[in-house]
């Protein structure tokens, strides 16, 4: 099947079409600054073909509709005709509650999307936008929304609520939901394809480390306890976002430096995790070079990062009642050997045992980095969310078929 | 429907946080003001305001750089023609003749069928724009400012105004995340008018009880929960631009609205407020 992947932002609408009886984009691409002056479309097709068109586009609406014409575009296309698009499918960053599988888009499946807007006020609206354009623009093609929050959806009730009073959890539904999940997904059902594995009996910590990070225990194939929460900030120490710290420090900083709401929420999300403790970026690598050239603050960020990582991993290690394998994944998770060897360091313990040399080869690959006799497998795998999105649609499509 | 480009017909008055407002949203803003001075200074404002937020963690240095790429400046009424701009937005000074002025000027000499968003403070919608042919175009306004970035505008329609029209200026709103309150055409809007009333009372209580501005503010703010005290407020638009307000409530009333004559010394000394570096607070 021919299917169109859709990730939708406030400004920003990325696409892949993926030809699932081969598991490969046919071609990606972003549509940037929707909705402002001067917004731009790159694609780039499986063959390199790099086509880049500056406009401006007023909405999702025509967002998709350029992307349409690219699709069947003589000279950069993929497609000779549009309806042979099978069937479009729908990052949807929250499913609340209700969705811990994909579904077939339908005016109920709608409704519910907007009404957990209120609780990921940021994405799920930008999400519909994109959606009610597809619909718009394919009127006949079926669309499946597939939720960043589903693969949570088996979170025990003891990992999922958070030690405040109930009636918050009653009243508006405050509890950990977890992202990520098509990515924890893919990587741990993966590491047991490579360890030969039945995910049925496998126990797996997968880290993805982008500019958002999570940590998430996966036991026979579930997610048990995962690092984002009801937003996401929490967890881990991320690019610009502060993850977990004693919530009366930002009581005391709005007091303190009389905040409004929005300028602590800017804090913590905009000027926090590597930046906010380096000053040097929320890059990586470029955090990665000052502390190489000495920068304190830059090599505290580093061991900070890793330090909460390794937190991470024992902890969940323990939820697991001990872990088969640790997974690392997304851009720093694949390309940068030195987190992860900091992340597992003295892990021996509790059977982590990392190849050095091994490790420091493996940049943006699949590989297994510990050594032959770890009794805990450490393996990089690549993540691929469109993909997971790509063949959930296929399953939820072939569903209604039968 | 398309809004990615606002006309500015001035910066003066309330324009600089319109500007700030607009380009903090992604929007680009097309400036048209022939003195250099009065556009200079307002960008001056802006960048206070952006550095402050920056240091209350509210922006970041890259959306500082990004914000100020977005504000172009023309010294011509007619180069607006070059420019796609979607609404355009007056911002002069608050006399009712001059409003009437730059209200007659845009509907006979822009040669574009788009809304127009007036910024009266004190005047009614209908005594600006009254019988104007493009008067189904208008709308009035004004952003509350009492939150560091406006949230709340009060929005004010003729008889005139158009559905049309309102669909564009809300749709505006929306993509500003401000929430426009709906109003009947009245003189001066509730915002300022509670605004100077305040300050009004601020200005007897500082002459019959000594009592110090930064002490009024601070159990205004405290006490009455208020984001910012009013007279930083007022020292936050300008002591120049609310003497130009009261004056033109007391053509209303005469009896409520009287120039203190605490804000006539300030304006005096030049302390005109936050642009001056010094109103009725001191400011760094």
């Amino acid at each position: 099947m021919k299917i169109l992947v859709l990730n939708s932002g406030s400004s920003s609408l990325k696409y892949q079409v993926i030809d699932t009886s081969k598991g490969e984009a046919l071609m990606r691409g972003i549509v940037d600054r929707i909705g402002m002056a001067n917004s731009l479309l790159k694609q780039k097709r499986f063959d390199n073909d790099v086509v880049e068109v500056e406009d401006d586009i007023i909405s999702h609406s025509v967002a998709i509709e350029k992307v349409l014409d690219l699709i069947i575009d003589k000279q950069h296309g993929v497609l000779m005709k549009i309806n042979e698009i099978d069937a479009v499918g729908h990052r949807v960053v929250h499913g609340g509650e209700k969705f811990s599988r994909s579904v077939l888009i339908n005016d109920k499946v709608i409704r519910a999307i907007e009404e957990y807007s209120e609780i990921a006020p940021l994405h799920n609206p930008y999400n519909l936008r994109g959606i009610n354009a597809a619909i718009r623009a394919l009127p006949k093609v079926p669309q499946v929304a597939v939720f960043d929050t589903a693969f949570h959806s088996s979170l025990p009730e003891e990992a999922f609520m958070f030690p405040i009073p109930y009636v918050f959890y009653e009243k508006y539904k405050i509890r950990r939901y977890g992202f990520h999940g098509t990515s924890h997904y893919y990587v741990s059902k993966r590491a047991a394809e490579i360890l030969g594995r039945d995910i049925n009996n496998f126990s797996v910590i997968t880290c993805h480390l982008g500019n958002g990070a999570s940590i998430t225990a996966v036991k026979n194939g579930k997610s048990i306890e995962t690092s984002l929460g009801f937003s996401t900030i929490a967890g881990l120490m991320m690019g610009t976002r502060c993850g977990d710290f004693d919530p009366a420090v930002i009581l005391n900083i709005m007091e303190k430096e009389d905040l409004t709401i929005e300028q602590a929420v800017s804090l913590l999300t905009k000027h926090s995790g590597l930046l906010g403790v380096s000053g040097v970026s929320s890059d990586m690598r470029e955090v990665q070079n000052a502390a190489k050239n000495g920068n304190k603050r830059a090599q505290l960020a580093l061991k900070m990062f890793s330090y909460i990582i390794k937190k991470y991993i024992g902890s969940y290690s323990a939820v697991l009642g001990g872990a088969d394998a640790i997974v690392f994944t997304a851009g720093i998770g694949e390309n940068v050997p030195n987190i992860r060897e900091w992340s597992v360091e003295n892990l021996e313990y509790m059977g982590a045992e990392l190849d050095k040399e091994k490790n420091n080869s493996c940049i943006g690959r699949e590989m297994i980095v510990s050594k032959d006799e770890s009794k805990v497998k450490i393996i990089v795998v690549p993540t691929n969310e469109e993909l997971v999105i790509a063949e959930d649609v296929v399953k939820v499509i072939e569903e209604i078929d039968e | 429907m398309k809004v990615t480009r606002i006309g500015f017909y001035g910066i003066r008055n309330i324009g600089a946080g319109l500007v700030q407002t607009v380009v903090n949203k992604g929007l680009s803003a097309v400036v048209f003001e022939n003195n250099s001075d009065i556009y200079h200074s307002a960008l001056s404002i802006i960048e206070k305001n952006v550095d402050s937020e920056i240091e209350h963690w509210g922006l970041t240095s890259k959306d500082k750089k990004v914000m100020f790429s977005k504000i172009e400046h023309i010294d011509k009424f007619s180069d607006f023609a070059k420019y796609d701009i979607d609404i355009i937005v007056e911002s002069v000074e608050e006399e009712l003749s001059k409003k009437i002025e730059v209200a007659t000027r845009i509907m006979s000499e822009l040669n574009m069928n788009i809304p127009i968003i007036l910024t009266s403070q004190t005047n009614m919608l209908k005594s600006i724009v009254d019988d104007m042919e493009g008067a189904k175009r208008t709308v009035n306004i004004h952003p509350v400012p009492s939150v560091p970035i406006y949230k709340i505008v009060e929005l004010t329609r003729s008889l005139n105004t158009s559905e049309a029209t309102m669909e564009i200026v809300r749709y505006f709103f929306e993509k500003l995340d401000i929430k426009p309150v709906e109003i009947e055409d009245g003189c001066g809007i509730v915002g300022p008018r509670i605004l100077i009333s305040t300050v009004l009372e601020a200005c007897d209580m500082m002459r019959d009880s000594n009592i110090q501005p930064s002490d009024f503010d601070l159990i205004m703010k405290r006490g009455l929960k208020m984001y910012k005290g009013p007279l930083t407020m007022a020292d936050e638009i300008g002591l120049d631009n609310i003497k130009i307000w009261i004056e033109e409530l007391s053509k209303k009333d005469s009896s409520v609205y009287k120039v203190p004559q605490i804000i006539i010394d300030l304006i005096g000394k030049g302390h005109t407020g936050i642009k001056a570096g010094k109103g009725f607070l001191k400011y760094k």
